[in-house]
């Protein structure tokens, strides 16, 4: 039987998450940034998987003069290793970072995945213009030799040439964009989406008790916030976090969802939302007693079920031969 | 007994009055506001109602009227004009109490009514500035009375100048860096052709207008005000149109960049924060050391700004939508924190 939810951790794990995401943005956007003022081209060692038309990129592993890094196999969260095991894996590479979260020290699994590099003066570029919460991880021998030179590369372990690309934004972009990526906290998505609504604010309303604005118009808006390099699928993705974020704003009172005649409209309350300093702290209390409320719910379901199962079976007994 | 009526008054009337008002002995002072209409001036009244305060016009002559303001749930009135020139408008109104309740009246009464009419927030060098290009004026002098000063959380402090030492722009500059505190208003007479006017000149676009020899008012409104007018507009358009724009699916931005005199600490981000989330909803997505990522919405007229703060600069980044208004009044409270920030 599972221990009962714990308001407490929900919440601390919630907090983490959220600190991973905006750190990755600001970290994998550092590490974009060093990458491409470097003009780095990166070897990929190892072949890629081609399942269903599509490439599959678990084993993907580069490799430049100095640097390596992986993704997805050793961070990817869908499968049963937790972060430990997969840093133990690891211990094959020359030097790992390990993402700390700067309160707890605890690890961090970050999304989109990179976690490994090399040599040391990426850790002092990453610490002074990020300053993420790296830490050195394991150093073992790296024997595998690559010669630079493009088109003279002699192992045959290389399987193409490239240049790195990761999906964060480098400083430039992070200011010109919202990076709601579709693992993106809900407290995240929902600060971003309710900044988009206040933006539809007209002047005819500036002093009223509420103002509307149109489902459609706040779409139009939320997919501009997007870096163009976002696909339309992720897109489509994203927009689903758009209408999960209205769904929590709903349910804070901020605002309402209504139907009409023209199609779906938000009516903002104006006094929501506002002097209550930082809302982060606020929305992801309210998220965690929501994901409690949901947990206790499946908890106590589970434990009648289990109670039921475990209750002795009546077996009737016909009349005639209980007489 | 029939009732009077008076005949509408036109501008140049009113400034023969208030030079004549103005030049006699023991008078009281008079509250200039210049600000910005983002509503038609008819529409002030319907608007005011709608903000819990008051207003009422009587129209004298083409963009001129006489105005009627009442505090919140009307239990205060200040009288007086509002001249209206389009893009900026100056807000006269008589002192009929003691010296402060007009003013405070009014300050209220904007403070209400935001972002319908908005102050016309003044850099503490732009005042420096005006106070340069007086002091430039053939054959006048300029005598300094003294200046404020505040720290954030402070009270403001006073500092007297002595009546015969001539006025100095650098030493006001250094006690400014030595104090690290914002200079908000400067009080002084100005003397050229044989008349002269005493006046409070504030960052926040509020002048009190207090005595002066013949002409002085529209001495001062030509000399002073409006260069003060145009200065402001200047300022305006500087923060106009800097909206996040969408050209070919590409994101335009057009930032704000503020330069501090030294290195901004974590300590500092999270003063700042905290000061900003008074006024408007912010969201802090990472606290700082070294970066500083707020969101932050000014709930009054929508506007949405991302701060980014460095050790060595902070950046904000207009959204969607951001209007000049909100962005002059977003840098008046960063000015608050940190006085002797300059725009890159």
């Amino acid at each position: 039987m599972p221990n009962p939810p714990n308001i407490d951790a929900i919440k601390k794990q919630i907090e983490i998450e959220f600190r991973a995401y905006v750190n990755a943005i600001s970290v994998l956007g550092t590490l974009r940034d060093y990458f491409q003022e470097h003009s780095f081209i990166c070897y990929v060692e190892k072949r890629i998987e081609k399942k269903a038309g599509n490439y599959k990129t678990p084993d993907l592993l580069l490799r430049s003069n100095n640097f390596l890094f992986i993704d997805h196999k050793y961070t990817e969260s869908g499968d049963d290793k937790n972060l430990d095991d997969k840093i133990e894996k690891m211990k094959e590479y020359n030097t790992i970072f390990v993402f700390k979260d700067p309160d707890t020290s605890v690890p961090v699994e970050f999304q989109p995945e990179c976690v490994m590099l090399t040599p040391r003066d990426i850790i002092k570029y990453l610490k002074k213009k990020a300053n993420c919460p790296v830490t050195w991880g394991y150093k073992l021998d790296g024997t595998v030799a690559i010669e630079q030179s493009i088109g003279k590369v002699k192992d045959l372990r290389v399987d193409s040439l490239f240049s790195p690309t990761l999906l964060a934004p480098i400083s430039d972009e992070a200011r010109k964009y919202k990076f709601i990526l579709s693992h993106a906290p809900k407290s995240y998505t929902t600060v971003q989406v309710y900044a988009i609504l206040w933006t539809m604010h007209s002047a005819k309303d500036f002093l009223k008790p509420t103002f509307q604005v149109k489902y459609s118009e706040i779409l139009k808006y939320f997919n501009q916030s997007f870096s163009p390099w976002i696909s339309p699928e992720a897109m489509q993705l994203n927009a689903s976090r758009l209408k999960e974020a209205l769904r929590f704003l709903h349910s804070l009172r901020w605002i309402k969802l209504l139907d009409s005649d023209s199609g779906k409209i938000i009516e903002v309350i104006r006094k929501r939302g506002r002097s209550m300093g930082d809302v982060i702290p606020y929305l992801i209390n309210e998220q965690a007693k929501e994901e409690y409320a949901k947990q206790l719910k499946k908890y106590v379901k589970q434990s009648e079920t289990k109670v039921s199962k475990e209750k002795p079976e009546f077996k009737q007994e016909r009349l005639t031969d209980y007489f | 007994m029939a009732s009077q009526i008076t005949a509408p008054l036109t501008v140049p009337q009113l400034y023969s009055q208030l030079d004549a008002f103005h030049s006699s002995h023991e008078v009281r002072p008079l509250h200039i506001f210049t600000v910005f209409p983002r509503v038609d001036v008819e529409s002030i009244p319907d608007f005011a109602y709608e903000a819990g305060t008051g207003a009422v016009l009587e129209r004298q002559d083409e963009g001129f009227y006489k105005l009627t303001i009442a505090s919140a749930h009307r239990r205060q009135h200040a009288h007086g004009f509002l001249i209206d020139y389009k893009k900026i408008w100056n807000i006269l109104i008589r002192t009929v109490e003691s010296p402060t309740v007009a003013g405070n009246v009014t300050k209220s009464w904007l403070s209400r009514m935001y972002p319908v009419v908005c102050v016309s927030y003044m850099k503490p060098d732009d005042l420096l500035n005006i106070m340069d290009s007086l002091s430039k004026v053939e054959s006048s002098t300029l005598g300094l009375r003294g200046y404020v000063l505040r720290k954030y959380g402070a009270p403001e402090s006073m500092k007297k100048w002595p009546m015969d030492k001539p006025y100095s722009r650098r030493e006001i500059e250094q006690t400014m860096r030595n104090e690290n505190k914002l200079l908000e208003a400067i009080d002084f007479v100005f003397k050229v052709e044989g008349t002269s006017f005493r006046v409070r000149m504030e960052t926040s676009g509020h002048f009190v207008f207090y005595e002066g020899g013949p002409y002085c008012y529209t001495n001062f409104q030509r000399l002073l005000l409006s260069t003060f007018n145009e200065i402001a507009l200047v300022n305006h358009k500087f923060f106009s149109n800097r909206e996040r724009r969408i050209v070919n699916g590409e994101a335009k931005i057009s930032q704000i960049t503020l330069k501090p005199t030294k290195g901004l600490t974590k300590s500092d981000f999270e003063s700042l924060s905290m000061h900003l989330a008074k006024n408007y909803s912010t969201a802090v997505m990472h606290s700082g050391n070294p970066w500083l990522l707020l969101s932050l919405i000014d709930n009054n007229d929508g506007s949405s700004f991302d701060i980014h703060g460095y050790s060595s600069e902070i950046q904000i980044v207009p959204f969607n939508k951001a209007s000049a208004e909100s962005l002059m009044k977003l840098i008046s409270e960063i000015y608050e924190l940190f006085p002797l920030v300059k725009i890159a």
